[in-house]
C-alpha cells in the first residue's frame, strides 16, 4: 500500500473519519492479527488482542507522525499491548477447558502428502515460540512474519539494535535445542531430512 | 573464533549478509568444527521452517467488529461525559442555592456596613427570586426530559436556565429592593 494514501486514511481518521480508519483496519488486520496470534497462542485471545490494538491505536491517532511507516506504528502499539497481556498471566498460560476450546488456525488445504510434513513444521513453530520468553517470542515474529529489519524491530520493541540481534540469536540456539531434542525421536526423522535439504538448498 | 561467535554470525547471517572478512572466519571455523556444523544444520532448519509459516487469518468480520467496538465506546464516553456535565451542574445549583439561603441569614443585616459584601449577598439575594421564578420552569423540563429519556435535550435546557440567570442576575445588579441603600452608599 502507498504510503500517500496510508496518510491520508491516518489523518482523515484523525478528524473522525470512520470509514478512512476501516479501510486501514482492512489493511493491517492480518499482520496484527498474526502477531497477536503468534504471541499468545490461541485464535480468541489474539482476536480480542488484535481488535484492542486497532481501538487503542484509533484513540491515539493524533499522536501519529505521519512521517513514521503506520505498519511500524500499529505493530508497536500491538507488540506492547501483548506483551502486557502476557504479563498479566498469572499461573499455567492455558486452562484445560482453553485448550480444548481452542480455535486452531487451518493451513490453507494442504496437499496431502504435503500434510504430515507440514504439520510437523507447523507444531514446531508453536512449540518453539511457546518455550521462548515473551521479548524473545516478539523479535522473532517481526523477523520471520512482518520481515522487518533489526532497525525496524528495534523501533517497535523499543530496544536498542544490539539488543535485538542478540535476542534473534538466542532465540535461534533455543529453536536448534528443541530441534536436537527431538531428534533422538524416530517420527520425525524423515521430516527433518527433508527439512534440512530445503534449507541447504537455500542457503548454499 | 569462539564457537560462540561463530553462533553469533550464523544467526546474523540469516538476517543479512555478513561481510567478507566475518564470513571468512565462519566458513573456516565451520570447516574444522564439527559441532558448530551440527549447530548450523540444526539452525538453519529452524530458519526454514519459520520463513516458510504463514500468516494466521483474522475472522472474515474482524474490521467490522473493530468499528463496531471503537462505535460503541464513543457513544459509551459521551454518554459519561453527559452524566459528568449534568452532576456538575447540579453541583453548582446545589451550592448555588445553599449559599442563596445563606443569605437569607442575619449575616445579611450585619454584613450592611461592608459594602462590598453587602453588595455580593444583594446578588445572591436576586438570584433566590430569579430561582423562585424558575423554579416551575425548570421542574416541568426536568420531569418531561427525563421522561424521554434523552439526556442531551436535557443538558441543553440546563444551559438555557443557566443563561438566563445570567441575563437576570445583570438585570438585577441594578438596585431596587430594600437593599439599595447599601448599594448607594457604595456608588458614592
Ligand atoms: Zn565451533
Amino acid at each position: 500500500m502507498s504510503a500517500e494514501l496510508e496518510r491520508e486514511w491516518a489523518e482523515a481518521a484523525a478528524t473522525g473519519d470512520e470509514d478512512a480508519y476501516a479501510k486501514l483496519v482492512e489493511a493491517y488486520q492480518l499482520p496484527v492479527f498474526n502477531l497477536a496470534y503468534r504471541m499468545l497462542g490461541n485464535a480468541n485471545e489474539a482476536e480480542d488482542a488484535a481488535q484492542e490494538t486497532f481501538i487503542r491505536a484509533y484513540n491515539r491517532l493524533h499522536t501519529y507522525d505521519p512521517e513514521r511507516k503506520f505498519s511500524s506504528w500499529i505493530l508497536s502499539i500491538a507488540s506492547h499491548y501483548c506483551v502486557d497481556r502476557l504479563r498479566r498471566r498469572r499461573g499455567p498460560v492455558l486452562s484445560m477447558e482453553e485448550i480444548m476450546g481452542q480455535r486452531w488456525i487451518p493451513d490453507e488445504h494442504p496437499k496431502p502428502e504435503d500434510q504430515a510434513l507440514q504439520h510437523e513444521e507447523h507444531a514446531f513453530v508453536r512449540q518453539t515460540l511457546e518455550e521462548l520468553p515473551a521479548p524473545y517470542r516478539l523479535v522473532i515474529v517481526l523477523r520471520y512474519w512482518n520481515d522487518l529489519g533489526y532497525e525496524e524491530i528495534a523501533e517497535i520493541t523499543n530496544e536498542t539494535v544490539s539488543a535485538v540481534k542478540s535476542r534473534l540469536h538466542r532465540a535461534r540456539e533455543m529453536m536448534s535445542q528443541h530441534l536436537r531434542s527431538i531428534e533422538s525421536g524416530t517420527s520425525t526423522k524423515k521430516h527433518e531430512r527433508r527439512v534440512t535439504g530445503n534449507a541447504l538448498s537455500r542457503c548454499f | 573464533m569462539r564457537c560462540q561467535d561463530a553462533s553469533e554470525l550464523l544467526s546474523q547471517q540469516m538476517d543479512c549478509p555478513l561481510d567478507e572478512s566475518e564470513q571468512h572466519e565462519l566458513d573456516t571455523h565451520l570447516a574444522e568444527c564439527e559441532s558448530c556444523q551440527h549447530e548450523a544444520a540444526l539452525m538453519r532448519q529452524a530458519d526454514t521452517i519459520y520463513a516458510h509459516a504463514k500468516f494466521a487469518q483474522p475472522p472474515p468480520d474482524f474490521a467490522n467488529k473493530v468499528m463496531e467496538r471503537i462505535r460503541q465506546r464513543k457513544l459509551r464516553r459521551s454518554l459519561l461525559r453527559g452524566g459528568l456535565m449534568i452532576c456538575g451542574i447540579s453541583l453548582l445549583i446545589v451550592l448555588g442555592l445553599g449559599l442563596l439561603t445563606l443569605a437569607f441569614s442575619p449575616l445579611l443585616r450585619s454584613s450592611a456596613q461592608y459594602p462590598s459584601l453587602a453588595y455580593i449577598i444583594n446578588v445572591l439575594n436576586g438570584l433566590v427570586s430569579i430561582f423562585h421564578t424558575f423554579d416551575y420552569a425548570i421542574r416541568l423540563t426536568f420531569t418531561a426530559t427525563a421522561k424521554s429519556g434523552f439526556p442531551f435535550i436535557m443538558i441543553g435546557y440546563l444551559f438555557l436556565a443557566i443563561f438566563l440567570i445570567v441575563v437576570w442576575a445583570r438585570v438585577l445588579l441594578v438596585p431596587k429592593s430594600g437593599l439599595s441603600q447599601v448599594s448607594e452608599n457604595r456608588q458614592e
